[in-house]
């Protein structure tokens, strides 16, 4: 699956003004967008997830147009079936596992019930990461890793297009980030949903990207092959 | 004993259904406030908590303007047979409006407080706008709001001013327990006074109790979930 970003976007805060100017676009699966903060990252990720709407441009995924300033098209972020993976995961403290899981799988205007029995696809990535004897809990009782794979099992259950991660072990210890990183390099050797990683940690970018875009100010500096990166300015 | 039943009866039905339609115009409007921010908004916040600051004669005094027989509304509302002066419901509307601006100032203060991440996190997975405020905006503002909501029969209950102004003080119909009180002491009836005073008393201290004991069940009940872990 192609993804292709081409946006720009002005914001003002404070009299200060950053200017996002975003171009990139890629067939690889695992692709990695590498900067210091303030660079933008986080800001693209939005963009493509739909929280934002940029000033002018154009997103796409796969066939898929999500934005495009000249045509007036904006997907909301409920109609773009992507998958965000927040930095600090945003499990809701007051759902259980099991209802964090299944949170996006039932539409209703109300959360389903503490003890209710998950559908089948969200039961899938309970058992490959297994949940199951964590369903009861409830977010904060579980540990930084615990509440990785949750996240990731609540992102994957809504069969995404593309998952976006957002800076997913900047939270975390170096000896848990290591953990982690492998864990989900793993995860990603056995998926099919391509990725879209943000880091400013080259060791991120080598172990889970295949494609990695150096971002500086708002715009793209450089692209590189992700196993090999070694960033033209170390952040 | 029956002469003290009939007010804090008409006291309670007048708290219980001011205190719901503060509560539903309440998280609506801060829930619609905390949504943006902008100067309008916090003008609108501020007339909307004038009730809080305005002296009850006051508000009693617009209500009257609005509602009366000749007020602005109240000859079309007369013609639904709705009649706020002198009943029970125009109380109901009283204690509605000076109780409003508690749940409004302590639901807004719960929506803001809210991490946007939640919010944003349900909307990538597909959920209505509709949904995510059911689903999670309200059950993670739903302790500040309760507070507010406790405030606001606490203040709903205790209603004179206005509420004597609109309904007056008919015994049996709109003589609620502040304004029973009030007659009492006029009356120099004081062991009635002494009676409806324990009376309302009580009854304030058993609702706080009561809800700060469902604050705490809702506590343990999440805690034991950790021990089970």
């Amino acid at each position: 699956m192609s993804i292709h970003v081409s946006i720009q976007h002005l914001l003002s805060a404070g009299g200060r003004e950053f200017k996002l100017d975003m171009h990139f676009s890629s067939e690889a699966r695992r692709i990695a967008l590498f900067g210091p903060s303030g660079a933008g990252k986080t800001l693209t990720l939005k963009a493509i997830a739909g929280l934002l709407r940029p000033d002018a441009g154009r997103v796409t995924v796969g066939e898929r147009v999500l934005f495009d300033s000249a045509q007036d098209i904006f997907l909301k972020p409920q109609q773009r079936r992507l998958a965000y993976l927040f930095q600090e995961y945003a499990l809701f403290p007051h759902l259980t596992v099991g209802q964090n899981i299944g949170f996006g799988l039932s539409t209703g205007l109300f959360n389903t019930r503490r003890t209710s029995v998950l559908p089948e696809e969200a039961m899938y990535w309970v058992t490959t990461f297994e949940l199951a004897p964590l369903l009861g809990n409830y977010p904060h009782q579980l540990s930084g890793g615990q509440r990785q794979r949750v996240a990731l099992a609540r992102a994957l259950a809504t069969k995404p297009d593309i998952l976006l991660l957002d800076e997913p072990f900047s939270a975390l210890q170096a000896s848990l980030r290591r953990k982690l990183r492998e864990e989900l390099a793993e995860l990603q050797s056995r998926l099919t949903v391509p990725t879209v990683l943000i880091t400013h940690d080259p060791q991120d970018v080598r172990l889970l990207a295949d494609t990695v875009f150096e971002l500086e100010d708002g715009r793209v500096i450089a692209q590189q092959v992700g196993p090999t990166f070694s960033p033209e300015h170390p952040a | 004993m029956s002469g003290v039943a009939t007010p804090l009866l008409l006291s309670l039905k007048v708290a219980l259904w001011a205190t719901f339609f503060a509560t539903v115009f309440g998280v609506a409007i801060a829930y619609w406030l905390s949504r943006k921010q902008s100067t309008w908004f916090d003008l609108i916040d501020s007339i909307l908590t004038l009730p809080m600051v305005l002296p009850p004669t006051v508000i009693g005094y617009y209500l009257l303007v609005l509602f009366g027989r000749r007020g602005w509304l109240g000859p079309f509302l007369a013609d639904f047979g709705i009649e706020l002066v002198f009943t029970w419901q125009g109380a109901v509307v009283a204690a509605t409006v000076v109780a409003f601006p508690m749940v409004l100032k302590a639901a807004r203060a719960a929506f803001q407080t809210v991490d946007r991440q939640y919010q944003d996190a349900g909307r990538v997975m597909g959920i209505s706008e509709l949904g995510l405020f059911f689903r999670v905006t309200l059950p993670l503002a739903s302790r500040g709001i309760l507070a507010g909501v406790l405030l606001a029969f606490a203040r709903a209950l205790g209603e004179f001013g206005a509420t004597l102004m609109i309904a007056g003080n008919i015994p049996g119909r709109t003589q609620t327990l502040s304004i029973a009180i009030y007659e009492a002491v006029q009356a120099g009836n004081d062991s009635m006074a002494n009676t409806l005073v324990m009376i309302t008393s009580i009854t304030c201290v058993t609702v706080l109790w009561v809800s700060s004991h469902l604050l705490q069940a809702e506590d343990r009940r999440r805690k034991r979930g950790e021990i089970s872990a």
